[in-house]
């Protein structure tokens, strides 16, 4: 197994809450916070589920979001930099690798319709360019190490891992700051919704009464440094990221590319597949991907499939923030000795005949497989140790 | 007038189909009674383009919602053309 | 990170985008469909990069862009704000700026790593950083990065006068190369950068060329060359600014130089620095 970046820092904000220990708890307790929202815009009377940040409310959505954009930002990297107990020293050589899906946009489409509404004309520019949010964090913070922004949907924030891993296992950088966001914008949530992906009937990834994704908001921010080797903590080893050319929308129901970008994955971190402890699925509760992705797991595991959980039921699909989120989710959960439960999951279905873990499970330490799979056939798997 | 009847409005479904789904063919080439999904269909189109016409064709005031029904409208442009205006 | 291929496109902003597909046409007989212009940029520039060659089945795409996508964008804001509909499908799709490099490896199925990578005013350069980095332990031995921006919508306040779509494709195997990406080297300050340049002559004076991209200051670039004691390398007031400025330089100089090495240097607005080195070689 290789030892590539350990995990020095970490904070999150969920629709758990934001501190840890409490979205931990929410965890355990599987008390997740959905709101409703309606399709007002769309000229829709009707509402779909989202989980917003547990910080405020659906009234919040129509005030000024660019303030609360980078409130939420600063916050939780804040946060993070003081769990990993940085110096002011070490903060100017850090490197920033940031993801998203939807990057400004939950800005700029509040300028959209507030030029459009008060000169009928729409605001001229969208985009103040791609790479602003990592530089206004390296502003913010005196950061004064190379930045670099990874918008692949939603495998975003889980590539930037991969690389920030990479490059400090290859002796280029120090010490990285990882960060995953994606809040809410009118773009994704009408988007999803004329794709008709969003659920309508509860949230119950790999179940045959699946109905669909419910979107949410989230911030991760980790701090990653070259391994200590020390007894405690969580240890990316590794990971890959390929792409499926089957379908800009859709992976290949086979679960031909998914397999591979586990294989590589494992053969990255010199990791035996029969070594995985569990796996943190991507599933997104639609139909699509709980197929290609459980076509997936058994081309790997065969019938040695490991136990696997689905954390979305919990917080919601963060699209580009998911691969931070869902690793600070994931591991905090294991460090404090349990496997969170897949939420919502109550009836297999018999064509996958595969069931997710549903109760919180005793488990504090191993080797674990982290999916994230996205528009754009992206694909991209990372290898985790919790030593407990 | 039965929709399927009505060569006008039929011509102004293939010019929707074409722009929604961003085809390379003349509407006059789409035969009326062929299928439209599929493959080995005349256009081969997907279920992604099925959304895409079911938005583009709100402006005849219909709203197809269930994914079955969308499929089964569209099978070709008759059916299609009937579904917007039964009589 | 061996050089074997270039290509520059480089035209007035497209106002439809079926111009860019007739342009398409020229480079691949295979049909594209739900693509919008973004899309079709990224597919001109890499298939003109090709020309018609098969790529390893496991090379990667590395997309570099400041802004992604901004046509569909703008179509969906309007879907929602202005005519109160749900966007179309496609549109939506679109907006996410991977949705060019998943094209363009599905269309030279090239199945490997694929990103959308950008660095406010350096994007170009984060993924040249990011590819060696990838090349170095082996885990990518070939791979097409390219630099694709679009035109701000038409009646904006950013008039831009060009627009554009770059691309290498590189290779660990040096056999046949045309050139090569000797240094990408990422730097906190000024000083930093003008210490790395006294330490070790970077290029030997006199044996090479600079080139500055457009945030460095006039009066900077005059340090710079009385530093480096390097002939200047002049791309900026081609065709004035544009996103993809930087790229547009360093495929200048790999399709116009004679045999010699490039030395790029650039900023972003904070005065955080990247050097590149390149060698051209001898045909």
């Amino acid at each position: 197994m290789r030892n590539r970046a350990m995990i020095k820092g970490r904070a999150i904000a969920c629709a758990l809450g934001e501190d840890l220990d409490a979205v931990v708890r929410g965890a355990r307790e599987m008390r997740p916070g959905i709101a409703r929202l309606p399709l007002t815009l769309a000229g829709m009377d009707e509402v779909r589920p989202y989980y917003l940040l547990s910080r405020r409310g659906p009234e919040s959505l129509s005030a000024a979001p660019e303030t609360f954009f980078y409130e939420v930002l600063f916050d939780t990297v804040e946060r993070a930099l003081a769990d990993a107990s940085l110096r002011t020293a070490d903060l100017r050589d850090l490197a920033i690798f940031f993801g998203s899906t939807a990057i400004d946009i939950p800005v700029y489409e509040h300028a959209y319709g507030q030029t459009l509404r008060e000169t009928s004309r729409p605001a001229s520019m969208v985009s103040s360019g791609y790479g602003r949010i990592a530089d206004e964090v390296a502003g913010r913070f005196g950061i004064r190490g190379p930045a670099y922004t990874f918008t692949t949907a939603c495998t975003s924030s889980a590539n930037a891992l991969l690389y920030a891993a990479a490059m400090i296992a290859a002796g280029r950088i120090p010490r990285a700051l990882v960060i995953g966001y994606d809040l809410f914008s009118h773009l994704g949530f009408y988007g999803f919704e004329s794709l008709r992906l969003i659920a309508t009937d509860g949230y119950r990834p790999f179940d045959r009464r699946r109905s669909g994704i419910i979107m949410g908001e989230g911030c991760g921010a980790v701090v990653l440094e070259a391994d200590d080797g020390g007894d405690a903590g969580a240890v990316l080893c590794g990971g890959a990221n390929r792409v499926d050319a089957y379908n800009v929308t859709t992976h290949a129901l086979e679960g031909g590319a998914i397999a591979q970008v586990m294989w590589d994955a494992l053969e990255d971190a010199d990791v035996e597949a029969g070594a995985v402890t569990a796996i943190k699925a991507h599933g997104t509760g639609s139909e699509n991907n709980d197929r290609m992705e459980g076509n997936g797991m058994v081309r790997v595991f065969g019938d040695a499939l490991p136990p696997f959980t689905v954390l979305k039921p919990l917080i919601g699909h963060t699209v580009g923030a998911s691969g931070v989120v869902e690793l600070i989710l994931f591991t905090a959960c294991l460090q404090r000795g349990f496997c969170p439960p897949t939420l919502g999951f109550e009836e297999a279905d018999e064509a996958l005949s595969l069931r997710p873990v549903t109760e919180p499970r005793p488990l504090s330490r191993g080797i674990f497989l982290l999916n994230f799979f996205g528009f754009g056939g992206n694909c991209t798997a990372l290898v985790v140790a919790v030593r407990g | 007038m039965k929709g399927s009847l009505d060569n006008n409005l039929k011509m102004d479904l293939k010019r929707l189909i074409i722009d929604a789904c961003d085809l390379d063919v003349e509407a006059s080439d789409i035969d009326d009674d062929g299928l439209l999904f599929g493959r080995g269909s005349q256009l081969g189109l997907d279920s992604i383009d099925a959304l895409q016409i079911s938005i583009a064709v709100q402006k005849y005031g219909v709203k197809i919602t269930d994914s079955k029904q969308m499929r089964r409208v569209m099978a070709s442009i008759n059916t299609f053309a009937d579904f917007i205006r039964p009589e | 990170m061996f050089i074997h291929a270039v290509s520059q496109f480089v035209a007035p902003p497209a106002a439809n985008p079926r111009t860019l597909k007739e342009v398409l046409k020229g480079y691949t007989d295979t049909p594209f469909r739900r693509v919008n212009k973004f899309i079709l940029l990224a597919l001109v520039g890499a298939h003109r990069c090709v020309r018609g060659r098969t790529l390893n089945g496991n090379a990667s795409v590395y997309l570099t862009t400041e802004n992604g996508n901004l046509g569909d964008t703008n179509n969906v804001l309007d879907q929602l704000y202005r005519q109160h509909s749900l966007p179309m499908p496609f549109s939506f799709i679109n907006t996410m700026s991977n949705t060019a490099p998943f094209y363009v490896a599905q269309s030279l199925n090239v199945l490997g790593r694929n990103l959308s990578i950008s660095g406010l005013g350096l994007s170009f350069e984060r993924g040249l950083e990011l590819a060696r980095l990838d090349f170095d332990p082996g885990s990518v031995e070939e791979a097409l990065i390219g630099a694709v921006d679009e035109a701000p919508p038409e009646g904006g306040a950013v008039h831009l006068a060009v627009e554009g779509s770059f691309w290498i494709h590189v290779k660990k195997a040096r056999d046949g190369a045309l050139g090569e990406v000797a240094e990408v080297r990422s730097f906190p300050d000024r000083e930093a950068l003008a210490a790395w340049c006294e330490e070790e002559p970077v290029l030997p004076p006199g044996r090479g060329l600079l080139a500055c991209g457009a945030a460095v200051p006039h009066e900077e670039r005059t340090d710079w060359q009385r530093r480096t004691g390097l002939a200047v390398f002049d791309y900026g007031a081609d065709y004035g600014p544009f996103d993809t400025v930087t790229a547009y330089g360093i495929t200048k100089f790999l399709e116009t130089s004679p045999s010699t090495s490039l030395l790029h240097i650039n900023r972003n607005g904070q005065g955080r620095y990247v050097a590149l080195i390149l060698h051209r070689y001898g045909s």
